[in-house]
């Protein structure tokens, strides 16, 4: 059993409309080990949710994968037929959406939808749980379990977040993909829902895919990050790498603009051209291949 | 989407052309009294026969039907432009202004149309066609009053009317610069339910008798059928074009009313 | 202090004066809950004396409700706003609307969007009189746009559905520079915006409060932002100001205990230093609002005494210019 959970190779992604398509994936290469946190950071634009997506298998048309693969625990799951997809969802890989409004049917009881997921992906793992395990997992994200009987609505968007979570992990998935779970949410209940979200997957032993554009956030959570630009990863290395030693020009512009919060710098030093932000300069069509500079860390060979 | 509205479009120049152009192809003097043998059937010199007073029912219904849309259309518009000044007025301007108007509104809605629109009708001895409009853009302008309102309300909180308001644009500008292009679609939806409802208010009129006495008109065939009993008579053809006609403007309004629905309302755009 | 002299004038001049603002919104008709937006506020801004003031808060914390109010959107349940003098509820509006700008949240949302981006521009110059002529209009707008480093040739003529949300942001800020006003309420001007454009934007804002001697009212919810352009701070937490002062005083040195909560959970872009010390649950989760007459931040401070429960704490002094409402710094 390998470390590698999951290995996309070569995947490229692309939408047939008329208009100019934004998000489009070239040449992705990626692996996710097993038990870490993995931040895909980009900015709008980079193709980071339509990466998640193809993963998820829920492209939808005109999206469709051109080329690639993409490998689960060495089980090849670039084009599954629904009946298999279904199980595989939320039992392999889950999936915390961006807001928690889109996780939750407001016309139905908390505990209901957490029965519909367990009945619609259940599958073996479904028989061990019960009441008593769902509300020990729900006392695990620091929130009464009394709150299954209420509707969606009643909840605060901190609660409904880390009741997502709570949804995300129920069948012990190895993989979970977070979508800027906390874009909505304010500082505290930020900090609140990523850190029950990390306690959680570390007693799961399971990987999370963390997808953003908070560098900030990244720099607390995950263990390695993967650098998106218009559809290519640029870079990819340990955190420490990647924040210490960003090699790639976009990285380390990206870092270069983060704002401190314990000095007062002057803004110039934080500098950005005028007229493009960070982004001028930058050649979308960079080559596809890397060049490996340290054990780990991994740079696109630069235009 | 736009293949919809292209083809929608399409749809209705082409009916609504036939009927109002239609009239100018036939003969009126065929649409009077004892111009022909009464009771005809269906035949080649008069295709769709003949009524009970020897008039030439193809040509009635050519010369009748634009005038049912012709009241629609007068209906429907007058209608549309009360309810959108007030109903601009009332949801921009809040307070006393628009206390007033939606209490007129409201009273205005529980007292039934049909009711005012005979008594008004019986009143007067004959009645022109853009008197009947009017009467009935009397009784319907409340409605799109309502919905205008309601949208107003909406817009009214957007921040690009704070905007405005910070570039010193007056109450006047925001009114009638700043939020109606914004309706434009909506607005078309309204107006094509504005002039369906008129239409189906004036035809309920012409069918109780209560249209006007010298110009033909759609419902008027009918209120004639139902006087000289052509139903039981068997004779078909007088009654079953007109309802035809019927059906199809008023299918065509629909499709129209669908199409102006999807543009106006982001929410029902289908996923292209 | 505070001199009220005839016709609601202050003596003494300051740009904007807030004197014990207060918003409270009743449920619905008749019923007896109220919520309270803006809790008691009161300070000041000098004339003659650029500068960048930040309010920062949580979303719920009333500071939006507090932005509608400087700028008149809506009026106080009690309490006086004085600009340069003059009461906000009297007659003297047109000069108010010119003088008073505002950068909102949503840059889709501030352009009307059926027409083109020009007309946003336009509107003021022609409401404000600001060009005698087309051609002085058009000069004037394609300097502001180059002042801020868009092109007009590129950036004219277009819808805002096919502008950036950044692009259209600094249009904004080109407008606000053509009308020149006095002050600036920018309400989270950047947190719709990609990072990597934060920073110019927000250099933008600090540049015109250099060149044009123009205050800026900062709302948000960013605190590292905050520490690089501003130069007073007020912490807001369910409508109360809970500490204020210098920028680099309350956010390096924080003494109320929701802001050192606050600070130590701004994610610090370093792996080196991680958050500490898991927060209670408890503070995410509470909805309800403030007793009369106790401190706002009550129920879920760590440090809370009987005190905090009796009475409202006033402001205390803790250096020059940094004051916290708290019994723990009497």
């Amino acid at each position: 059993m390998t470390d590698i959970l999951l290995n996309i190779k070569d995947l490229c992604v692309s939408y047939a409309t008329k208009k100019e398509s934004l998000e489009v994936l070239q040449y992705i290469n990626l692996e996710v080990f097993r038990d870490e946190v993995f931040g895909l950071v980009g900015e709008s634009g980079s193709g980071k949710s339509t990466l998640a997506s193809a993963i998820l298998g829920l492209l939808q048309n005109p999206g469709k994968i051109d080329q690639g693969q993409i490998l689960f625990d060495n089980e090849d799951i670039t084009n599954m037929s629904d009946k298999n997809h279904r199980r595989f969802l939320w039992e392999q890989i889950s999936y915390i959406p961006q807001g928690a409004m889109n996780c939750f049917n407001p016309v139905i009881r908390i505990n209901e939808q957490f029965h519909d997921v367990i009945k619609d992906h259940g599958g073996q793992k479904a028989y061990g749980l019960n009441e008593r395990k769902i509300a020990q997992l729900i006392r695990s994200m620091h929130l009464n379990p009394d709150i299954l009987d209420k509707f969606p609505h009643q909840l605060s968007g901190g609660m409904k977040q880390r009741l997502c979570i709570a949804l995300a992990i129920v069948l012990n998935p190895k993989l979970i993909f977070a979508d800027e779970p906390t874009s909505a949410l304010d500082v505290i209940s930020q900090r609140i829902v990523l850190e029950t979200l990390s306690k959680a997957r570390r007693r799961l032993k399971s990987s999370i895919i963390l997808i953003g554009h908070d560098l900030a956030i990244q720099a607390q959570i995950a263990d390695r990050l993967g650098i998106m630009f218009s559809g290519r990863l640029v870079e990819i290395g340990s955190v420490a790498d990647i924040f210490y030693n960003p090699l790639h020009e976009y990285t380390k512009k990206l870092i270069s603009s983060l704002p401190s919060i314990q000095v007062k710098q002057n803004l110039n030093i934080l500098g950005a051209d005028k007229s493009q932000g960070i982004t001028k300069g930058l050649k979308g069509n960079e080559a596809t291949s890397f060049i490996e500079v340290n054990p780990g860390h991994l740079v696109a060979k630069s235009y | 989407m736009n293949n919809k509205l292209f083809w929608t479009s399409i749809l209705v120049v082409l009916v609504f052309g036939t009927i109002l152009f239609g009239q100018f192809f036939v003969d009126p003097a065929m649409s009077r009294i004892l111009a022909a043998d009464p009771n005809l059937p269906p035949s080649l010199d008069y295709p769709l026969g003949t009524q009970s007073e020897g008039r030439d029912v193809l040509v009635v219904l050519a010369l009748g039907a634009p005038m049912s849309l012709l009241i629609g259309l007068i209906g429907g518009s007058v209608a549309l432009l009360i309810g959108t000044v007030l109903g601009f007025v009332s949801g921009y301007l809040g307070g006393i202004v628009d206390a007033i108007i939606r209490t007129i509104v409201d009273v205005g809605l529980t007292i039934p149309a049909i009711a005012i629109l005979i008594l008004i009708a019986a009143s007067f001895p004959s009645i022109t066609i853009v008197m009947m409009g009017l009467v009935i853009a009397f009784t319907s302008w409340m409605q799109p009053t309502r919905v205008i309102r309601a949208q107003v309300l909406s817009l009214r909180e957007r921040e690009f009317v704070r905007l405005a308001k910070l570039s010193g644009a007056s109450n006047f500008q925001i009114i009638f610069f700043e939020l109606p292009p914004n309706l434009v679609p909506f607005l078309a939806s309204c107006f094509v339910n504005a002039v369906s409802t008129a239409m189906l208010a004036s035809i309920g009129l012409e069918v109780l008798g209560l249209g006007p006495q010298h110009t033909h008109t759609l419902g008027g065939l009918i209120y004639q059928g139902i006087y000289y009993n052509a139903m039981w008579r068997g004779l078909w053809w007088w009654w079953m074009p007109a309802i035809f006609v019927l059906v199809i403007i008023f299918l065509v309004l629909f499709f129209l009313s669908l199409t102006l629905d999807e543009i106006s309302n982001p929410r029902f755009k289908s996923i292209s | 202090m505070v001199s009220v002299g005839k016709n609601s004038k202050l003596l003494t001049e300051n740009l904007l004066e807030v004197n014990a603002l207060t918003k409270i919104y009743k449920d619905t008709l008749g019923s007896s809950k109220k919520f309270t937006a803006v809790n008691n506020v009161s300070f000041s801004l000098p004339n003659n004396d650029p500068r960048i003031v930040t309010i920062a808060g949580e979303s719920g914390s009333g500071k939006t409700t507090l932005a509608l109010l400087l700028l008149g959107f809506l009026y106080p349940t009690s309490g006086n706003i004085f600009y340069k003098g003059v009461n906000l509820g009297s007659k003297e509006w047109p000069r108010f609307r010119r003088e008073v700008q505002a950068i909102f949240q949503n840059p889709y949302e501030a352009f009307n969007p059926v027409y083109k981006i020009d007309h946003a521009l336009v509107l003021p110059i022609k409401n404000f009189r600001l060009a005698r002529s087309k051609t002085i209009a058009r000069e004037i707008i394609s300097q502001s746009l180059e002042a801020v480093g868009l092109n007009p040739g590129q950036i004219l003529g277009k819808y805002p559905h096919q502008m950036s949300g950044g692009q259209l942001q600094r249009v904004m800020i080109a407008r606000i520079l053509m009308v020149k006003p006095c002050l600036i309420i920018a309400d989270e001007p950047v947190s719709m915006i990609d990072a990597s454009l934060r920073a110019v934007i927000l250099k933008d804002l600090v540049q015109i409060k250099k060149d044009n001697g123009i205050s800026i009212i900062y709302i948000t919810h960013d605190l590292s932002t905050a520490l690089q352009i501003s130069d007073e701070i007020m912490i807001f937490y369910r409508g109360s100001v809970v500490e204020k002062g210098s920028a680099e005083e309350v956010i390096l040195n924080p003494k109320h205990p929701y802001t050192k909560l606050l600070v130590s959970s701004v994610p610090r872009p370093d792996p080196s230093i991680k958050w500490e010390n898991f927060v209670p649950s408890a503070m995410a989760d509470s909805v309800s609002t403030t007793l009369p007459n106790s401190c706002s931040f009550f129920e879920n401070c760590p440090e809370r005494m009987k005190e905090c429960k009796e009475t409202s704490p006033t402001f205390f002094k803790i250096k020059n210019n940094h004051h916290a409402a708290c019994f723990l710094h009497k």
